[in-house]
């Protein structure tokens, strides 16, 4: 059987590519079809860990310096300076970087001194400089990231690639959020999978106390053998007196899955047999809380890949009721800092801990927030910050055959507008499912009445960035 | 990317489900714009499109015979019966009593049967088994958890949400009184053309549906419909698109729900293939638009005339004894004491200003009897410079809205609720006290004072646009609590955080709101002065409820609140600034004459508070006299404690009593079209929000022109809307609903789209049925009642779920009814189904929503954790938030509700097998239906077990099952009295709640 990813509108309601195979034997209903899909093309990696820096890193103070903003602090920016993609107003003024930047590695890619870590890898690393949102809004601009769509309603991009790739463990689902205990602006249906069959919906997993929901099991494992067994002659029973036996069957099968979850979730995540120097790269030891949490799920990011999960997304802690993490109106110099030392070292140690292993080359590391930060300010002032900023922002993706060292696009030289290369997100969720094999207008579900994909009627492949 | 194109794709994915792309199917056809809807090629295209089924009035048409003994056949039955034989096929054997009680108890109130059902129905069913099933279904309608059922299942079609989602997540104002509507109407079994009035135009209709046991006004309730689905906090002045969006969820909502039909599409560009122009969109828009989006009072009027005559009536006697009281007492405010009072206090006073009246007394104290009358002469000079300049800059500068000298407000100034309306008060009202030792508050000033009666009365003074209001700014005299404020509410965005509440304490303050610049499609900006339960952003995001130091705490849902405002002044102007006060306290005391000593200003300083006291008893108080008063009042100076006079304390302990049987005011997001003239939205070419084009008056879809008055109402047309929907004329919002219904009886539509009768969906698999049962809806009152009834008691509803395999060859989708489907129960269903079967279930009805169970809080967005069990409430009254809805009804496909559902997903995933094996909900379930097995009595475990499937499945268990159940007890035991083995049963409960049959009905 050739499977048409266009066409797999009936796994909708079964229990589709999680864990199917398990059970395919002992039903022997092999009607719910081979599941690991054949790529459009040859794939130049396979898997996806999408470090979300929720509520929009300043692009200014990181990998886009504008020293023209040191010069020009305190002045007015102007009417031609305001634009509906940024919180702005002709009176505000130019704010310039509280941090130093340098030019880092044979490279010479710019890198601020906010993130030191991660200035050690420029060579490594691929910066977009010039990304272009829609609107300066967290939730709008979430939903953009995650699904393609300012509203939602659609699916999330980790869903399309579990969709389009499946997964490589049948314990364990195609696409995991490691998060810190907050959700986003924008709900969980950043991580939906909407119209996409449910399997292919994130699997939450938190970074303090029990990572998920319901997988420990309530009683002793024998007992609940015992269970399943009396299930298993039980269900047989009723379906074969309904009139939905498939359906009942595949919720039957689920059992057997869900069973193995049970042990197969708990010892992906769990950390302990790490080597002490792993746990000291990632930074685990460290006496700030949500350092070493954030540390910790970056630890499981790279152990759930290892076990064939394809795309693991990282959110950041939220604290000292921001918004969002990142989202520093007022306090950008304390508390981007704390950001940057929650984050900063873990994901360059993710980094350099894949290429150790030879997974970089597969793995798309991708470092993103939603927005950026306006290079200006209402007023000068001790703790002051940065607003919503939409018009050229950056991000950067490393591993994967993405291009290293480079800084691709523009933005004028406050840092307001991009002025070469435009990029938005739909040609960065187009670049990266070419680079897993995935053409993005062909991998589609159709659902109520037409044909929808992750990049809807946009999206570009962007070759300069590829190696 | 330009925003055009991405609002228009985005448009696609939301609701209409055909690509934009240029190689999509009807490719021929260019979209048409707006401008083009007038022209005759669109017209001609549209002659066309209105020739789609749905679009056709109802067909009369009687059933069809199936054979010779047809006429004595149910009506339904001949349809679905006529169609089986078209197809040579036929229908199943008929269910047996326990499967069809089962199904039954679900369909009709999501619940399972009792066990003690199950032998009478049995009984009955076996002597006759139509009437048995007859008495059976009649008695389940007749449960008021018929109600909760169907209430739920609309809540999916109208997006129910408890919050309004987006960054903050807030309550949505009134959401569950809406929920607890819905319940009350279907159990009242309220034509369902009634409750399209109601829910399209409820605060217009001349003769509204008042619930006098509810004590609600219902029709007003209904428009909450419309402000169900995200609300984005702010408005468009700061980020164009958020009214934009708002209108847009509106219509989708209003189309699919009422007419299944994806108005919404047009947003962009003409429908492509439905009868739907992009001019249709903005005139219906426009009517939307048209009201203001505010709550409304939903007590039935005059609820508490009685207790408002007698608290009248109450205060004007306590009022008269309290002249007698302090008439009788002027010694209290003697010379002396007001000296004495001072030296006590004057230790505590700093830079004290000149309207303060201890400036006065510090300044006598400061003299001596040389020096007074020099002291007295300067106070006398000041005071005089300082009147005349204020009073001069005050004429110069600020109109005087109302001197409040007469009742009533400039013409367009409209008035909700009680508080507000008996909120009149002539100088020198006392505000009768309500709690403690005191007898009265405080007197009130000439004007409006909400809690002039009780503060439990909400009231809001709502006023027009602000270009009808003269000058650029308005200021409002205001003194308030408990977050009463004011808002500004641009083009309807009532999550306005320009939000301002009134600092609690203190003297009347001037509050002052400037004009907002109109832009980016904004017209129209209201301004309401506001109690808290009447303020459409009440509770705001956490964080912006706070005055001073006082901040509004999560846990606070913003109910019964004794919120109060009193509005003593209302100037516009068009500078910045407030009325400066003009020293008239002093102006009764400063003459000619001035002091010789310090004890002769003292003098003057008693007859001048005596005096006040003194016009006041006879009822004559001037404006400052009020505030001397208060003073007094405040120092402790004037008899006012119940023992000063048995009488008085008599008649306020009535007040108090009679204040206790007045409920705090309810209130619901809902529209008001009083005082605001209607508005035709404008276009928004290509949909892009950036780019306006002309105003398209207001009026109803295009294909319908002609067969109603929308375009010719003097108001929003809302009226004439619901007029049209619910008339017998309308072809579209009978039959659409009565497919709904069939939809939850069946478990699939006779349209399989319920949400969506154009081209994209489904076509009718009986059509004729259809027809027939939506004239017979209408002939027989638009009764859901009996539209159920005459779907359960055909065969067609009472077959089983046997299917022949011929049948499964040819129609495997059971679109021809061969057989009765087995159906997964709904995540509620499973939800009350645990509590139920468990003894756990609360049937308490109605009220605020209980917080779902979370594992992580979030206060700043009110995310809080409630009970694991939630208090044991069916699953309609859990809190039903758009960021984080409750997870284990999630997990079993209750909806997102951004948009409208007609039909929900039914999913089968692990992750509902973890919910069931490991969730401490359903772990706790079983805990405790363990603990009443142990005590029940039973003789034996196979006594024990048949109890258990009764109660579970609606059946006894079978030998085999009983062997299988009773061999697993055995290997849960642990204990040698396995009768008390609460551990050994709480596995037995837990194995079978996770049964496929305990979640299926067939």
């Amino acid at each position: 059987m050739t499977p048409d990813l266009s066409r797999r509108g009936f796994l909708k309601h079964s229990s589709a590519a999680f864990g199917w195979m398990a059970l395919s034997g002992l039903f022997g209903d092999r009607a719910y079809g081979a599941i690991m899909p054949q790529p459009h093309y040859k794939p130049r990696a396979k898997n996806v860990i999408f470090c979300f820096m929720d509520g929009g890193p300043s692009h200014v103070d990181t990998f886009d310096p504008k020293p023209m903003l040191s010069k020009f602090q305190g002045t007015k920016i102007g009417p031609d300076a305001v634009s509906h993609r940024s919180q702005s107003a002709a009176e505000r003024v130019w704010l310039g970087s509280p941090w130093e930047f340098k030019q880092r590695g044979q490279s010479g890619l710019w890198v601020s001194e906010l993130l030191p870590n991660i200035a050690k890898l420029a060579d490594k690393i691929c910066v977009v400089r010039s990304m272009l949102g829609e609107l300066p809004l967290h939730g709008q601009q979430n939903l953009l990231l995650h699904t393609g769509r300012i509203l939602g309603q659609a699916p999330s991009w980790g869903s399309w690639v579990s969709y389009g790739l499946g997964t490589e463990n049948q314990d364990l689902p195609g696409y995991v959020v490691l998060n810190n205990d907050w959700v986003p602006n924008g709900g969980l249906e950043n991580f939906s999978c909407s119209f996409l069959p449910a399997s292919h919906e994130a699997t939450m997993m938190r970074a303090k106390g029990v990572p998920v929901d319901n997988i420990a099991p309530t009683g002793m494992a024998d007992i609940q053998r015992r269970k399943l067994e009396l299930l298993a002659i039980q269900d047989q029973e009723f379906a074969a007196r309904s009139s939905e036996q498939r359906a009942i069957e595949g919720a039957i099968a689920n059992y057997e899955t869900a069973f193995k979850m049970q042990t197969a979730i708990p010892e992906v995540v769990d950390i302990s047999s790490e080597p002490q120097h792993i746990l000291d790269l990632y930074g685990i030891g460290s006496s700030d809380e949500h350092q070493h949490f954030y540390g910790t799920q970056a630890i499981r990011a790279r152990r759930l890949i290892e076990a064939g999960v394809r795309f693991v997304e990282i959110t950041c802690p939220s604290f000292d009721d921001n918004n969002s993490p990142w989202d520093q109106h007022d306090e950008l110099k304390k508390l981007h800092e704390k950001n940057a030392r929650v984050t900063d070292q873990s994901v360059a140690a993710l980094i350099i801990d894949l290429e150790r292993r030879g997974l970089l080359d597969e793995t798309i590391v991708v470092w993103a927030g939603e927005m950026g930060r306006t290079p200006h300010t209402p007023e000068i002032k001790e703790g002051c910050g940065r607003d919503h900023h939409v018009d050229g922002y950056t991000i950067f993706m490393a591993g994967g055959g993405f291009r290293q060292g480079i800084a691709y696009g523009e933005t004028d030289e406050m840092g307001n507008a991009v002025v070469e290369n435009k990029l938005d997100i739909h040609d960065i969720h187009a670049t990266i499912l070419h680079q897993l094999g995935i053409d993005h207008e062909r991998l589609t579900f159709r659902h109520g009445g037409r044909d929808h994909s992750l990049t809807d009627v946009h999206g570009r492949i962007i070759s300069d960035l590829l190696i | 990317m330009d925003t055009a194109c991405r609002i228009w794709s985005t448009c696609f994915i939301l609701s209409c489900g055909f690509p934009f792309q240029a190689n999509a199917f009807d490719s021929e056809k260019r979209p048409y714009s707006a401008v083009e809807a007038e022209s005759a090629e669109w017209k001609a295209e549209l002659e066309i499109r209105s020739g789609w089924w749905s679009l056709q009035p109802p067909k009369e048409i009687d059933p069809p015979m199936v054979d010779t003994e047809s006429e004595d056949l149910n009506p339904v039955d001949r349809f679905i019966l006529k169609s089986l034989k078209d197809a040579d096929l036929s229908q199943a054997e008929p269910a047996d009593s326990e499967t069809l009680l089962r199904r039954i108890s679900y369909v009709l109130t999501g619940l399972p049967a009792g066990p003690e059902q199950i032998d009478s129905f049995r009984e009955a069913f076996e002597k006759n088994p139509d009437s048995a099933f007859e008495a059976l279904v009649d008695e389940l309608m007749d449960s008021p958890h018929f109600g909760e059922r169907f209430a739920r299942q609309w809540m999916d079609v109208v997006r129910y949400t408890d919050t309004y989602g987006y960054e903050w997540d807030n309550p949505a104002k009134g959401s569950w009184e809406y929920r607890d509507y819905l319940i009350r109407a279907f159990n009242d079994d309220v034509p369902f053309d009634e409750l399209i009035r109601e829910q399209i135009a409820g605060d217009l209709l001349s003769d509204p549906r008042i619930n006098p046991e509810a004590g609600v006004n219902e029709s007003m309730i209904g428009p909450m419909f419309y402000h169900m689905g995200e609300h984005r906090h702010e408005t468009s002045l700061q980020f164009n698109g958020v009214h934009q969006e708002m209108i847009n969820n509106k219509v989708d909502a209003f189309s699919k729900a009422f007419l299944a039909m994806t108005v919404a599409c047009a947003r962009c560009h003409d429908h492509k293939i439905d009868a739907i122009s992009q001019r249709d969109y903005y005139a219906l828009a426009g009517v939307i638009m048209s009201p203001r989006w505010t709550p409304r009072v939903i007590d039935a009027p005059g609820k508490y005339d009685a207790e408002i005559n007698r608290l009248k009536s109450l205060r004007s006697q306590i009022h008269g004894q309290m002249a007698d009281l302090w008439q009788e007492n002027t010694s209290q405010v003697s010379a002396e004491k007001i000296a004495h009072w001072t030296e006590e206090n004057q230790e505590e006073w700093e830079e004290l200003k000149q309207e303060d009246i201890r400036h006065l007394f510090s300044s006598i104290l400061g003299a001596t009897d040389e020096t007074i009358s020099e002291v007295w002469i300067q106070l006398v000079n000041d005071w005089n410079e300082t009147s005349a300049t204020r009073q001069t800059e005050n004429a110069g500068k600020f109109y005087v809205v109302t001197d409040f000298s007469e009742p009533g407000f400039p013409e367009g100034w409209v008035l909700e609720g009680d508080g507000i309306v008996h909120g009149y008060v002539n100088q020198g009202t006392p505000v009768v006290s309500l709690t403690g030792d005191s007898l009265i508050n405080s007197v009130l000033q000439l004007g409006y004072h909400t809690h002039a009666l009780s503060s439990k009365l909400a009231g809001a003074i709502k006023l027009p646009d602000q270009e009808l209001v003269e000058g650029q700014f308005i200021s409002f005299e205001l003194k308030g609590d408990e977050w009463a404020g004011h808002i500004d509410i641009p083009q309807n965005a009532f999550g306005n955080e320009t939000i301002t509440f009134i600092p609690p304490g203190g003297p009347s303050q001037w509050m002052s709101i400037e004009d907002r610049e109109l832009k980016n499609g904004v017209t129209q900006n209201y301004l309401q002065i506001t109690t808290a339960s009447l303020n459409s952003n009440f509770p705001p995001r956490m964080g912006r409820a706070n005055v001073g130091e006082i901040e509004l705490p999560a846990e606070d849902d913003g109910l019964n609140h004794r919120s109060w405002f009193s509005l003593t002044g209302i100037v516009t102007h068009n500078e910045e600034g407030t009325p400066s006060d003009t020293l008239a306290l002093f102006s009764t005391l400063y003459s000619d004459t001035q002091p010789l000593s310090i004890d002769e200003a003292w003098q003057m300083i008693e007859e001048w508070f005596s005096d006040s006291v003194d016009r006041w008893a006879r009822d004559k108080p001037f404006p400052e006299d009020v505030h001397l008063i208060n003073w007094l009042l405040d120092q402790d100076l004037l008899p006012n404690s119940m023992a000063d006079s048995p009488s008085i304390a008599s008649l306020v302990k009535q007040y108090r009593t009679v204040e206790e049987q007045i409920g705090f005011t309810r209130s619901v997001n809902s529209m008001d079209e009083r005082g605001v003239p209607p508005m035709d939205y404008r276009i928004n070419i290509r949909g892009n929000v950036h780019d306006e084009g002309p105003e398209i008056p207001r009026n109803f879809l295009g294909v319908f022109e002609g067969k109603h008055r929308v375009n010719q109402s003097k108001h929003s047309g809302r009226l004439e809307l619901a007029e049209y929907l619910s008339s017998a004329e309308n072809p579209q919002t009978a039959r659409v609903y009565v497919n709904r219904v069939w939809h939850w009886v069946f478990g699939t539509g006779l349209v399989n789209t319920p949400n969506d009768f154009g081209k994209l969906g489904d076509r009718p698999s009986h059509p004729e049925l259809l027809d027939w049962l939506t004239n017979t809806f209408k002939e027989e009152g638009w009764s859901t009642k009996k539209l159920i009834r005459s779907l359960v008691l055909t065969s067609t509803f009472k077959q089983s779920g046997k299917i022949g395999s011929v049948a499964a060859e040819r129609d495997p989708d059971n679109r021809l009814l061969h057989h009765y489907p087995t159906r997964r129960l709904e995540a509620e269903a499973i939800r009350d189904s645990l509590l139920s079967v468990t003894g756990s279930l609360d049937p308490k009805f109605y009220g605020p929503p209980i917080n779902p169970v979370r594992s992580q809080e979030d206060p700043l967005k009110r995310l809080l954790s409630g009970p694991l069990d939630g208090e044991g409430r069916r699953s309609i009254y859990i809190e039903m938030s758009i960021m984080d809805p409750p997870k284990f009804l999630i997990g079993f496909n209750l909806p997102i509700p951004k948009l409208s559902t007609g039909r929900r997903d039914i999913t089968n995933v692990p992750a509902q097998a973890l919910l069931l094996l490991n969730h401490p909900f359903v772990k706790e379930m079983a805990e405790r239906w363990a603990k009443r097995l142990v005590k029940d009595g039973s003789d034996s475990p196979h006594e024990r077990i048949h109890g258990m499937f009764r109660r579970a499945f609606s059946r006894p268990a079978t030998d085999s099952e009983m062997q299988r159940w009773a061999g697993a007890l055995d290997s849960f035991v642990h204990n040698d009295e396995v009768m008390i083995d609460q551990a050994a049963w709480t596995e037995l409960a837990h194995a079978l709640f996770n049964t496929k049959e305990f979640i299926y009905y067939r």
